[in-house]
């Protein structure tokens, strides 16, 4: 679903922010992207949804280039930033029916869709509210519904879980994994290990902007923590 | 009290540091340099004011003159109230405030006096000079100078209960309705409006008053309290000081209720209504153009900015409408020389050289609309949906560009219409006012586009730093404005050659080369604002 294949990507001045990554998420997969704070994680997730140009290599999404054709490969990808900047002055309804109108969602598949969302996340009674009033938590909410709403094939989620109250992080992780049942993919970053390490079937480190560790949870951990693994690993490579 | 002396000078020294350009900058000298700003941005009504009076006293019209600086104090005062009052009330720290061990009153009080202090000071800088004329020049007692400056102090209870009243008014919107924003935006501009009559219409107030004492008096108690005030502080009259005492601390009274029940608010846009939900279906083009609408009209300061060529040329529509014709007969009756031969004037204006005229006129207002400049600028944060989006770049170009002509042109076209019916300039000189005029501005819009791809700004914490400044609104501006002078040259130029056909085949010569120039312009957009755009990190 997505392959990175030797991406390199080098700030101006000379900060590398990712070197020779290669990776790829297959369908059903939920991939998790661990690191330390400006690891490249944030950068490696803008080079795949095409906020950042990068310097090498490819990224594909269901086959299609993110380079080549971005506008196919954005109608497959869903994302959601860490920190959700949405149109404050726009209600939340009026959002999601922007961002259902871009993906060319049907009156009654956005009615049902957002319904069934707000509803799980209980935010129903707040949609017509401006987003401006929104808590961050209600954001982040009212940014995995949008993201939810056009039903893409791969959601890139940048640490999906902060603002978050225990409730709806349990249920964004229910709808993580129903979505990949259904034979999506999800790749996302995270610095909550914990949560990595029970809802991910794949994981990566990434450290400096190379990746240092990849696999399924037993390739990389085997018998010991997801925390020691990663401590242990990012020691190492240091 | 010593929490109320707290809170007031927390609230001096934040208003200060919000003025600090830097933090190595002494707060004495910020402090002297915003006293000075205030100085300097009622310092001319202060000046109109004072050579007003002196005009007045030599007129033996020395209590006319109070009358009159009161107003104009006022008019000022209210326009500074009603324009803080489109702002959220609660302010950033009322949370905190009120999480603290602080009596609500406190609170109140503190946030009421900060603005009343500002406007007791410009109250003071705008009538003192009066004052002060009045004592020197017109041999008024020492003691009137008291009077007028204890009133003085007082005035300003007036416009902060009306701006508090409306600011409480605008909340009530925001929360009930949908165009809280606009309403906002709308009272903002009407405001401005006033701004600009007001200082048009003072600076010749004094000069075209003819009256005796006598009938000074008579005009000024039809503006009754207005009267009362200019008495009390005059004469010393006692039941016009009561009243005055009355009429400002009264209200006073109703701000401090108003104001402490705004607080109680827990949030001015969290309403949580029952509304019902409303599933839309547009189309790509359409949603984009939706977007990039709100956008626009989400930012009272971005439609500040760029609304004002547009209110600007409906004023001169009506007023060419309602007056044109007049004018034009006045102008027509003096006589002028044409290749030796002696017409009226009236009889050598023609419909198309007075609608050429307009035209050349109108252009100068679009370059003052020009919505494009900030417009990739004020996706700010934001720039990463409209990114992500599988929309192509160009769609979001366009809408940017259709917005700015949504905004100007269908007031320009029915300006074109009123004026041609009101003048009687015909069908075809109507046409080509709408054409002249149409393709300039999309022309304005486009450079405007190209300047705020250049140099687009994404890091800005308030609005304004994209929509009011920048080097990307300095150049359009330039750049549009030289483009509207040659166009009036030319065009001045066309109407002079005194022959309707001649007019219309230079006119059509105007509207081709400038539509040529909107196509290079568009291309630029295309290609280099394409790859621009999408090379932009929000």
């Amino acid at each position: 679903m997505l392959s990175i294949y030797h991406l390199s990507k080098t700030y101006p001045g000379g900060k590398i922010g990712v070197q020779d990554l290669t990776l790829e998420v297959k369908a059903g997969e939920i991939y998790g992207f661990i690191g330390h704070n400006g690891a490249g994680k944030t950068t490696t997730i803008k080079a795949i949804v095409g906020l950042h140009k990068f310097d090498e290599g490819s990224v594909t999404i269901d086959g299609v280039s993110i380079l080549d054709d971005p506008l196919r490969a954005k109608s497959l990808t869903a994302y959601i930033p860490d920190n959700p900047e949405l149109y404050d002055n726009l209600t939340g309804m009026q959002f999601l029916n922007f961002v259902a109108d871009i993906f060319r969602v049907s009156k009654s598949d956005r009615q049902a869709r957002i319904e069934k969302y707000a509803n799980e996340l209980e935010i129903v009674s707040a949609l017509n509210d401006q987003i401006s009033s929104y808590s961050h938590g209600m954001k982040q909410k009212l940014a995995i519904i949008a993201a939810f709403v056009h039903e893409p094939k791969l959601l890139i989620m940048d640490e999906p879980f902060v603002g978050l109250d225990p409730k709806a992080a349990f249920i964004v992780k229910n709808m993580m994994r129903e979505f990949c049942d259904k034979g999506n993919a999800i790749f996302f970053s995270t610095h909550v290990l914990e949560v990595a390490e029970k809802l991910c079937d794949k994981i990566a480190i990434i450290k400096g902007g190379r990746l240092i560790a990849a696999g399924t949870m037993e390739e990389v951990k085997g018998n010991a923590s997801l925390e020691e693994v990663f401590l242990e690993v990012t020691e190492e490579a240091h | 009290m010593r929490t109320l002396a707290i809170l007031l000078r927390t609230n001096f020294l934040s208003l200060v540091g919000s003025y600090r350009k830097k933090s190595k900058t002494s707060i004495v000298i910020t402090a002297i340099a915003m006293l000075l700003l205030v100085l300097f941005l009622v310092g001319s009504f202060a000046f109109i004011g004072g050579s007003s009076t002196l005009l007045l006293v030599k007129k033996d019209l020395g209590e006319y003159s109070i009358f009159l600086s009161i107003i104009i104090s006022m008019v000022i005062a209210l326009m500074f109230g009603v324009v803080n009052s489109t702002r959220d009330a609660r302010g950033n720290d009322t949370d905190m405030l009120l999480s603290m061990p602080i009596p609500k009153s406190s609170i109140v009080l503190s946030k009421l006096l900060g603005m009343y202090l500002l406007d007791v000071v410009c109250s003071l800088v705008m009538l003192l000079p009066t004052y002060i004329i009045l004592y020197v020049k017109d041999g008024q007692p020492g003691a009137m100078v008291a009077r007028g400056i204890l009133i003085a102090m007082l005035l300003p209870a007036i416009p902060l209960f009306v701006s508090l009243v409306v600011g409480a008014g605008i909340a009530y919107l925001k929360r009930t309705t949908k165009f809280g924003q606009m309403i906002s935006s709308v009272v903002f501009i009407l405001v401005w409006l006033l701004y600009m009559f007001s200082v048009t219409r003072m600076s010749s107030m004094a000069e075209d008053i003819d009256l005796t004492p006598a009938e000074s008096v008579t005009r000024m108690k039809k503006f009754g309290p207005l009267y009362w005030f200019t008495e009390a502080i005059y004469r010393g009259n006692l039941k016009y000081f009561i009243f005055t005492l009355l009429l400002t601390l009264i209200p006073l009274a109703i701000a401090v209720v108003i104001h402490s029940r705004g607080l109680n608010a827990v949030n001015y846009h969290a309403d949580h209504s029952k509304k019902a939900r409303k599933y839309e279906a547009n189309s790509v083009r359409v949603a984009t153009l939706k977007m990039e609408l709100r956008r626009y009209l989400s930012s009272t300061n971005y439609v500040m900015n760029t609304i004002l060529g547009t209110l600007l040329l409906l004023v001169m529509a009506i007023l060419v409408a309602v007056k044109g014709q007049g004018i034009i007969n006045s102008v027509g009756a003096s006589e002028i020389d044409v290749n030796g031969e002696t017409k009226t004037f009236a009889e050598y204006m023609t419909g198309p050289m007075i609608a050429t005229i307009l035209a050349a006129l109108m252009n100068f207002f679009a370059v003052m609309t020009i919505t494009t400049t900030p417009s990739v600028s004020i996706e700010g944060k934001r720039l990463w949906i409209s990114k992500t989006l599988p929309v192509e770049t160009k769609f979001l170009l366009d809408a940017k560009i259709i917005v700015s002509l949504l905004i100007y042109q269908p007031i320009s076209i029915l300006s074109c219409i009123v004026m041609s019916i009101a003048l009687r300039l015909g069908v075809m000189s109507c046409i080509m006012m709408i054409l002249v005029t149409s393709v300039f501005q999309l022309l304005t819009s486009l450079i405007g586009l190209i300047f705020g791809l250049i140099y687009v700004r994404l890091d800005w914490t308030n609005d304004a730093q994209v929509v009011k400044s920048g080097i990307g609104i300095f150049f359009t501006l330039i750049v549009n404005f030289v483009l509207a002078i040659i166009a009036l040259i030319v065009l001045i130029f066309t109407a002079l050659t005194g022959h309707a056909w001649i007019t219309y085949a230079l006119c059509g010569a105007f509207f081709v080369v400038n539509a040529g120039l909107c196509v290079g312009a568009y291309a630029i957009i295309t290609h280099y604002g394409v790859r621009k755009y999408e090379s932009l990190n929000g």
